[in-house]
C-alpha cells in the first residue's frame, strides 16, 4: 500500500515537473526562421512599393495597399476614434486634391511576423508632402500597425499613427 | 510483474506529459502570437529593441510588445478573453514618470474602439491601472489619471520576445 502511494506520488510529481510553466504560453514556433525572414522581406518590399507608388502616382495609389475589408481601421493623428476604410478612402481622395506629391521614408522599421499571413510593424517615418502651390512640409511620425497577406499581397489592416514633429519648409 | 507494469505505466504517463503542450498553449498557437522580431536593416534607427510582457489570468491572457520609437512607446497588445474573440490592437503612448499612458486602438466584436491604458512599471514588468473613465469624442479616457489604482495582482511579467 505504501509502495503504491509512493508510486502515485512519484507520478504526480513527475507530471507536475514536466508541465510547462504558465509563462510559456505564447509562441508559437509555428514560423521557422526562414518564414519569418521571408515575411519581413515581403512586408518591407510592400512598403517600398507602396511609397514608390504614391510618390509616382499620387495619394490615391494608397488604396492598393489598404485592406479593403470591414476589418480595416486606423487611428490617424489627432483622431479620437479609428476611421473605417470608407472614411480613409474619403480622406485620401480629399488630400489627393490638395497635395502634388508625397514622399515617405522609414527612418526605422521593425517587422514582427505573427503568422504566415499576419505581421506587426512599428517604426519612425518621415513624410514630406508638397501641396499644389509648391509648399512642402515634413512630418515625423511613429506608426504601428498590423499587415495582412491577401491574394494580391500584403495590406495595411489596422494601426495608428502619431505625429511627432512637423516642419514647414 | 505487477510492479513492472506499474513502472511502465508511470513512464508512459511521464513521456506523454512531457511531450504534450498545455491546453492554453495549443489555443495560443492557433491564434496570432508574436514570434520574434526581424530587425530593421535601415539606417539611423531611433527605435529600441522590443520588450515583451505577458499576463495570465483566469479569464484573460494579455501579451504586450513594446518598443520605444522617437520617445514614443509603441507596440501591440493582444488580448485573449475566454468569453470573447481574441483581439489584437496597437498601442502608442508616453512614459509619464514610471507610468505609461497610451491609447490602445482595437476592434472587439465588430466595434472599433480607442481607450486609454495606464501601465505602471513594477520591477521588470508592468501593472495595469484602473480608474473612472469617460467618453470624450468616442475615446474612453481616464477622468483623473493621477487617481488611478494599480492592480498588483495583474502583473505583466517581462518575457523573452523570442521563444
Amino acid at each position: 500500500m505504501n509502495r503504491q502511494y509512493l508510486y502515485s506520488l512519484f507520478i504526480f510529481l513527475a507530471l507536475l515537473s514536466c508541465s510547462k510553466p504558465a509563462s510559456n504560453l505564447t509562441p508559437s514556433g509555428e514560423l521557422s526562421d526562414t518564414e519569418k525572414t521571408t515575411i519581413s522581406e515581403e512586408v518591407r518590399e510592400m512598403f517600398t512599393n507602396y511609397y514608390a507608388d504614391i510618390k509616382k502616382n499620387g495619394m490615391t495609389a494608397e488604396f492598393n495597399y489598404l485592406d479593403h475589408s470591414p476589418s480595416f481601421y486606423w487611428l490617424v493623428p489627432g483622431a479620437t476614434r479609428p476611421i473605417t476604410y470608407a472614411e480613409a478612402e474619403q480622406g485620401v481622395n480629399q488630400q489627393a486634391q490638395l497635395y502634388a506629391s508625397i514622399d515617405n521614408k522609414w527612418k526605422s522599421l521593425y517587422v514582427y511576423p505573427l503568422k504566415s499571413d499576419l505581421a506587426f510593424y512599428t517604426g519612425e517615418m518621415e513624410s514630406t508632402v508638397t501641396d499644389k502651390s509648391g509648399n512642402s512640409s515634413t512630418y515625423t511620425v511613429v506608426e504601428s500597425g498590423i499587415v495582412i497577406k491577401r491574394l494580391d499581397g500584403w495590406k495595411l489592416l489596422n494601426g495608428q499613427t502619431t505625429t511627432i514633429k512637423a516642419e514647414a519648409h | 510483474m505487477k510492479s513492472y507494469f506499474f513502472y511502465l505505466f508511470a513512464l508512459s504517463c511521464i513521456i506523454i506529459a512531457c511531450n504534450s503542450k498545455p491546453a492554453e498553449q495549443s489555443n495560443a498557437d492557433a491564434k496570432a502570437t508574436p514570434t520574434d522580431e526581424v530587425k530593421n536593416e535601415n539606417t539611423s534607427s531611433q527605435a529600441k529593441e522590443a520588450a515583451c510582457y505577458r499576463y495570465f489570468g483566469k479569464n484573460d491572457t494579455i501579451y504586450l510588445q513594446l518598443s520605444e520609437v522617437y520617445g514614443t512607446m509603441t507596440g501591440m497588445l493582444l488580448v485573449k478573453n475566454n468569453q470573447k474573440d481574441q483581439n489584437v490592437g496597437t498601442l502608442q503612448g508616453k512614459m509619464m514618470g514610471d507610468v505609461l499612458i497610451g491609447d490602445y486602438s482595437f476592434k472587439s466584436e465588430g466595434t472599433m474602439s480607442v481607450r486609454q491604458v495606464a501601465l505602471k512599471k513594477q520591477g521588470d514588468g508592468f501593472i495595469e491601472g484602473y480608474g473612472d473613465v469617460s467618453e470624450v469624442n468616442g475615446k474612453m479616457v481616464f477622468k483623473n489619471p493621477s487617481a488611478l489604482k494599480f492592480d498588483e495582482s495583474r502583473v505583466y511579467a517581462k518575457v523573452p520576445c523570442k521563444q
